[in-house]
């Protein structure tokens, strides 16, 4: 690697001896710089200047060496962790592993290596005799700044120690800017960041899941309550709103598809204690066992008061379409079309929007609305399938329940609303009430009867632009990436 | 102390009006001279050892004096020794009679002919610089510089050097052949009318000054510090040694080779104008310093190993900037 630095020439008023110097390394087969001739001086006058320089010298050189070993260690932390990373992660990349740790356990590995760094380097440092030979060395000045600190330290008791002085002090006037060592100095720290480059940013990039944190308390389940209005227990979280069990399953095991699915049958079992270990199980696996434990706790707690979870199927009032009952189905990628009672397989859950919907149908009931059966059974669809196109990316109120066939009619309910046209193709209605955070989405206008092996790919597309505009939120990105690749594999 | 690097400039302009080529020996020679060291100069006949001796004695106005060794030179004829003289009493005294070691400069010829006996008796006194005799001590005059010649071809009938006796010399120097061209020129100044020689140019007071500015010459303690890693690289029991020492020598250089190579140093500094040694300075002088402190083992003798790459490669890989972390270190200096 080619030195960079600069000698720079003091002139002062008259031409430089014979002695310039060069600003430049000397090259091999170059006849090294002679040295100028002294210029007069006081002896405090010399010494301050040799000493001034070497100084100076000293103290970039040390913070120099301190910076790259702190660079040096903190990327040699950097590649060890995305070793322990990729054996780590390989087999994950086969099945559905994933790496979790608390953020500040990144944030530590440069702060190790920041102190390492500076640990090492302070071993490194140079004292000035060092320092006066490496700059000698640098500038192939043979020696003349190791000679007159050795003159100075033994009190220029010499017959010559004087003559070396003086050469040393012009020297060392007519040097400006002091030399950067820019040659192999950084070869390991280059080998280092190369490492931790191929180590552990490329695995980062491969699966982004090992950066995600353990999912918020905040959607943990809280000791439920009891509905007044009903008198059944149903689940709702710390912010109040109720929670379907497959909501409640994909909340609580977003990270495990086969947990959520236990979960959901524990749910609609009312087997609590089931649900209790499959937390505990969850908490184990993701490192994060506090947390899960409590979560547990609490469930056992509940039981243990004589609390209950009535079963899905019981929930009062389902029938009467309130919304303490409203199980009208899950959201479109939380249930499977073959497991709804009264939905075939061909058929499952097409809607479009602005349209009748005849046949299989299901409508959300909203409160104070009946419910509106359509041909051929008694399922209804989500209010989500309802309403018609509006303005692209433009939210519209949707008042009432329902289906409805013309904009702005009927009776969806409040706080409906959609979102439409957002590939130009489907629609996406999303639909809240005080009493569910549903989220549903219209999949691509096609007839009702398409069968269902011909409506999924679409679907499944619309869903892969969904995740990619960031418009699922990030707990249920892996839930509806799962889900669809059931689906797929159910009709392969 | 541009007027030291001037004196010495005269010397070897001088001597070079009568040995052709030879830059290098006569170079080193001087530098010898400048120590006080003595210098054994390893050639064979007709090359020109002798003539550089006449020529340096010459341009130093200093006086000279030829020893040729033989089998049966005894040390007295060295030495000197004591003749019965009459005195003005009548009766008769012992006097000394000094022999020709008493010169300055001494060129003692193929001093491997020599018995050992006679061959210790020179060594003594260039070692102690004084002779005695009968219980008197008799010093030698200064400045005192022997230059003793080996012939490496004729090896039957000769008394090696013990090491123990090369050791004290300065420097060992291998004189080569001369080029074409040196010795078309040589052909040419010696073989005309008129034989050059040299003319005193510098006195022996200004010699025994340069002597004495020599020693006044600065070692930093890091150049001081890598002629020491230098001379210890040499020896096969150290660690930061090479493999080819570890494998071929028996022994190497010591103390007096780390003395002999700090002095040659600051010479070498001296002549080219400077006050204070340097690395390079160091390695321009290290093989004539030390080549014949270094001995080889049954193996490097049988395979011919060459004393002088050994050197070399050590010389490569002593590392200069000891103190200095690896990632500040300049690319090593190599001869």
């Amino acid at each position: 690697m080619k030195r960079i630095f600069r000698v720079g020439i003091r002139r002062r008023g008259r031409a430089p001896g014979a002695g310039e110097l060069r600003g430049r390394p000397v090259r091999e087969g170059e006849q090294p710089p002679a040295i100028p001739d002294p210029e007069p001086g006081s002896r405090l006058y010399v010494r301050a200047h040799i000493y001034g320089l070497l100084y100076r010298v000293q103290k970039r050189l040390n913070m120099i060496i301190t910076g790259v070993e702190a660079a040096t260690c903190t990327a040699w932390l950097g590649a060890a962790a995305g070793l322990f990373l990729f054996f780590r992660l390989w087999p994950g990349w086969a099945g559905d592993v994933k790496i979790r740790a608390p953020l500040f356990l990144w944030l530590l590995l440069p702060v190790l290596g920041i102190l390492a760094g500076w640990w090492r380097g302070r071993q490194k440092r140079l004292d000035l005799a060092a320092t006066a030979f490496w700059l000698d060395r640098s500038l192939q000045l043979q020696e003349i700044f190791s000679a007159a600190l050795f003159c100075l330290e033994r009190g220029c008791t010499g017959l010559f120690d004087r003559e070396i002085l003086s050469r040393a002090g012009a020297v060392a006037l007519r040097i400006e800017k002091p030399p950067w060592p820019l040659r192999s100095l950084y070869r390991r720290t280059l080998l280092a960041v190369t490492a931790v480059f191929f180590l552990f940013l490329i695995p980062a990039t491969l699966d982004l899941a090992f950066f995600r944190r353990a999912p918020s308390s905040s959607r943990l389940p809280h000791p439920p309550e009891v509905m007044e209005e009903e008198g059944g227990f149903l689940f709702r979280d710390k912010e109040g709103q109720v929670i379907l069990p497959e909501e409640l399953a994909g909340f609580l095991f977003t990270h495990d598809q086969e947990l959520a699915e236990r979960a959901v049958d524990a749910l609609r079992a009312g087997d609590m204690k089931a649900l209790a270990g499959l937390l505990r199980e969850a908490g184990e696996q993701m490192g994060d066992s506090d947390t899960w434990r409590m979560a547990a706790q609490e469930l056992e707690e509940f039981l243990a008061g004589g609390g209950e979870l009535l079963p899905e199927g019981e929930y009062p009032g389902r029938e009467q379409g309130t919304p303490a009952s409203r199980n009208s189905g899950p959201p479109v990628w939380g249930g499977r079309p073959e497991e709804e009672p009264g939905i075939s397989p061909e058929e499952g859950w097409i809607g479009r929007a602005g349209e009748e919907i005849t046949g299989t149908e299901r409508v959300w009931a909203e409160e104070g609305t009946g419910g509106r059966e359509g041909e051929g059974g008694d399922e209804t669809l989500p209010a989500a399938f309802a309403g018609r196109a509006g303005e692209e990316g433009t939210p519209r109120e949707i008042r009432g329940g329902g289906l409805t066939g013309g904009e702005g009619e009927g009776d969806r309910g409040e706080n409906v609303e959609v979102f439409s046209g957002l590939s130009g193709h489907e629609e996406a209605v999303i639909t809240r009430s005080a009493d569910s955070p549903v989220f549903a989405y219209v999949l691509p206008a096609q007839d009702p009867r398409t069968p269902f092996n011909a409506a999924l790919p679409p679907a499944a597309r619309a869903a892969e632009e969904a995740l990619a505009r960031a418009g699922v939120p990030l707990e249920y990105e892996e839930y509806v990436r799962v889900y669809f690749q059931e689906l797929a594999k159910e009709f392969e | 102390m541009n007027e030291y690097r001037e004196s010495l400039e005269r010397v070897r302009k001088e001597i070079h009006r009568v040995i052709i080529g030879q830059e290098e020996v006569v170079d080193l020679v001087l530098l010898a001279l400048l120590c006080e060291g003595h210098v054994l100069l390893e050639g064979v006949p007709g090359i020109g050892k002798t003539m550089l001796v006449r020529a340096l004695a010459g341009s130093l106005s200093l006086s000279f004096a030829r020893i040729q060794f033989t089998p049966d030179l005894m040390p007295a004829d060295i030495l000197g020794t004591s003749i019965v003289m009459q005195n003005n009493r009548g009766g008769f005294d012992l006097q000394f009679e000094e022999g020709p070691v008493f010169a300055h400069l001494v060129l003692a010829d193929e001093i491997n002919r020599a018995s050992p006996k006679t061959q210790s008796a020179l060594l003594e006194a260039m070692q102690e610089r004084t002779v005695t005799i009968r219980g008197e001590n008799h010093r030698l005059p200064g400045p005192f510089q022997v230059l003793a010649t080996q012939n490496p071809l004729e090896m039957e009938g000769t008394y090696p050097l013990p090491e123990a006796q090369v050791d004290r010399f300065f420097f060992k120097i291998l004189v080569d052949h001369p080029s074409e061209e040196e010795l078309v020129e040589i052909i040419q100044s010696t073989s005309g009318p008129a034989v050059p020689s040299c003319r005193p140019v510098l006195s022996r007071e200004e010699l025994l000054a340069l002597q004495k500015a020599v020693r006044e010459v600065v070692v930093p303690p890091n150049v001081a510090g890598y002629a020491a890693r230098l001379v210890l690289g040499t020896q096969p029991g150290e660690k930061a040694t090479t493999a080819g020492v570890r494998q071929y020598v028996r022994y190497g250089a010591g103390p007096r080779g780390a003395q002999a190579l700090v002095m040659a140093a600051k010479a070498q500094a001296l002549s080219t104008g400077r006050l204070n040694a340097g690395v390079e300075d160091v390695q321009a002088v290290a093989l004539p310093a030390l080549r014949h402190r270094i001995g080889l083992n049954f193996d490097g003798q049988s395979e011919g190993v060459s004393i002088d790459l050994l050197l070399a490669e050590v010389i490569e890989k002593t590392p200069v900037e000891k103190g200095i972390p690896v990632e500040l270190q300049e690319k090593k200096t190599t001869l």
